[in-house]
């Protein structure tokens, strides 16, 4: 791994650099507030900091909201297909480790399962840029996940500021590409060892070994009920996570044109798995939230060896009723298979 | 620590802290309403230009991701079928995205003329922060202005969805003509 030591303005003028070839997004706007997603930006003014985790997770880049996978239309009596969209090459400031590490998860079904073209020309495309995060907040757990805050190799750039320079560690083919093409007199660094962890002040720790094999055996435990008595089925904690990934695909059409899209779907929608006869298998609240526990922390294990959460947060800081998925797991680990007196 | 600190926004502009109808009433620790009778987010954001106010409403709706947390909290809600979820015919687009997302958060507003409470549910669980309540706020104002009635206010009154006057004006959803 090469890493470079570079002043404020090597590095902003190195991301100015491509600025012709590429969408340069970072997780400010201009007032510098909270911003909900990554934001577009013609130039790099000063470095992004280092304590800004957007709501909207960077699943959006590569998996967005809704997309249109193709587009029809009818001439004639002819129907004629074409691509709706091109994807355009991106570079993304600021992402954090716990993101990074969640792209994994949808490259195991994006990529190695299936090969999405949609996935996969966005995931070319696109240049990652990490940096070393400096905010862990009440909600942050990717520790516990052994994804490490302050450095990260899944991305293919990383950032750590050092006093009042920044350490551009080179953490890809793709990113040493980028690097080659736009980094003019950059001094490298021998001996750089990244910073560890901040460490949570988590009141326990979770054993996701053994939480799975709670889980194996626990499909009728008494506590998915409880864990589900106030959760109001919105959705957000699926819509906002980086490594949920379901969807939906649908004609939408006007007169004689139109285009098939494919949106966000939710485990958590009493919808999802209603049937057209009106038969639903998950239509109660405690089947539904089990189901996204389950697939998380057991199915996505059992199929691809891999958790399907990077400890990001987004589904306990932005749940309207607090449903926290550290204390429900905690709970099981601890429930073992016969079940949790209220 | 201040109540001011810790209560819910929508609690501070509230206007309807001594009801009467209830059953039994606990004696207030301490009065809640903290900003002047009257104001509130929609007052505030009304002494905003005209034209400055679309371009930032514009921005919200293509933040919006569809989740539709603000139907689901919402105590007023109560079809047993949304209409965000009617699949066929599909009456609200749901491809994401700015025009297509105000499509839908219009006609939700336009679903609780006469019921909204404003408890302000919506805006507070919504993940992508718009500011929903001006838009409950200017609705609840309307259908009092011209129906004369405040949804919660008095269980005696008619409901607004299921009385019908002839002195009812008709121009719920159209501009009216200027009096
Ligand atoms: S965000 Fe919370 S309330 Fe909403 S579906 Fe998820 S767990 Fe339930
Ligand atoms: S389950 Fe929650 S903490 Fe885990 S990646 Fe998803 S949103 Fe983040
Ligand atoms: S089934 Fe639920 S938890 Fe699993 S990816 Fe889909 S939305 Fe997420
Ligand atoms: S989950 Fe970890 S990497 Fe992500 S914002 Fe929190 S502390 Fe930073
Ligand atoms: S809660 Fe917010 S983001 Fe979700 S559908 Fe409603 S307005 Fe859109």
């Amino acid at each position: 791994m090469k890493n470079y030591l570079l002043t404020e303005e090597q590095i902003i003028a190195l991301f100015n650099a491509a600025a012709e070839h590429y969408e340069l997004y970072v997780p400010v706007n201009s007032e510098n507030g909270q911003v909900f997603c990554w934001e577009k930006t013609a130039r790099l003014d000063k470095m992004v900091p280092s304590n800004i985790q957007p709501t909207a997770s960077i699943k959006k880049f590569f998996f967005p909201n809704s997309e249109p996978m193709f587009g029809f239309k009818k001439e004639k009596q002819e129907i004629e297909l074409y691509q709706a969209a091109a994807s355009v090459p991106r570079l993304v400031l600021g992402v954090h480790s716990c993101d990074l590490g969640s792209i994994k998860v949808l490259e195991a079904l994006f990529k190695d399962t299936v090969d999405d073209e949609l996935f996969r020309e966005k995931r070319q495309n696109t240049v990652l840029v990490g940096i070393s995060c400096s905010a862990k907040d009440w909600a942050c757990f990717c520790s516990q996940l052994e994804i490490n805050s302050r450095f990260s190799q899944d991305g293919d750039l990383f950032i750590t500021p050092r006093e009042e320079k920044y350490i551009l560690s080179v953490t890809s083919a793709k990113g040493e590409d980028y690097v080659n093409k736009y980094l003019e007199n950059g001094e490298t660094v021998a001996g750089f060892t990244p910073a560890n962890d901040l460490g949570e002040e988590e009141t326990f720790t979770l054993d996701f070994p053994k939480i799975k094999e709670v889980m194996d055996s626990g499909f009728e435990l008494p506590v998915w009920e409880k864990f589900a008595r106030k959760c109001i089925n919105c959705g957000i904690c699926t819509f906002l996570c980086p490594t949920c990934h379901c969807f939906d695909v649908f004609d939408e059409a006007r007169r004689e044109r139109g285009a098939r899209f494919r949106c966000y779907d939710s485990c958590m929608f009493p919808e999802f798995t209603r049937m057209a006869g009106g038969y639903n298998p998950r239509s109660a609240k405690a089947a539904r939230l089990r189901q996204r526990y389950l697939h998380k922390y057991k199915y996505f294990v059992d199929n691809f060896n891999l958790i399907a959460c990077s400890g990001c947060g987004r589904c306990i800081r932005h749940c309207p009723v607090n449903v926290d998925v550290r204390q429900n797991l905690n709970i099981l680990q601890h429930s073992g298979s016969e079940g949790e007196d209220d | 620590m201040p109540l001011a600190e810790i209560i819910a926004g929508k609690c501070q502009d509230c206007q309807y802290q001594e009801m009467d109808n209830y059953d039994e009433l606990l004696p207030y620790p301490q009065k809640i309403g903290l900003t002047a009778k009257g104001e509130n987010v929609l007052t505030a954001y009304e002494k905003l230009e005209f034209e400055k106010r679309w371009p930032e409403w514009a921005r919200h709706f293509e933040n919006c991701i569809q989740c539709f947390a603000c139907r689901k909290v919402c105590p007023m809600c109560y079809c047993t079928e949304c209409i965000a979820s009617k699949n066929e015919p599909r009456l609200i687009p749901q491809s994401v995205g700015g025009k297509q997302n105000t499509v839908w958060q219009i006609t939700r507003i336009m679903h609780l003329a006469g019921r909204c409470i404003d408890c302000g549910e919506c805006e507070r669980v919504c993940p992508a922060k718009l500011p929903l309540r001006r838009l409950t706020l200017k609705m609840r104002q309307i259908v009092n202005d011209y129906y004369k009635y405040v949804p919660g206010l008095d269980p005696r009154q008619d409901l607004f969805w299921s009385s019908y006057s002839k002195k009812d004006p008709e121009y719920l959803i159209f501009k009216p003509e200027e009096k």
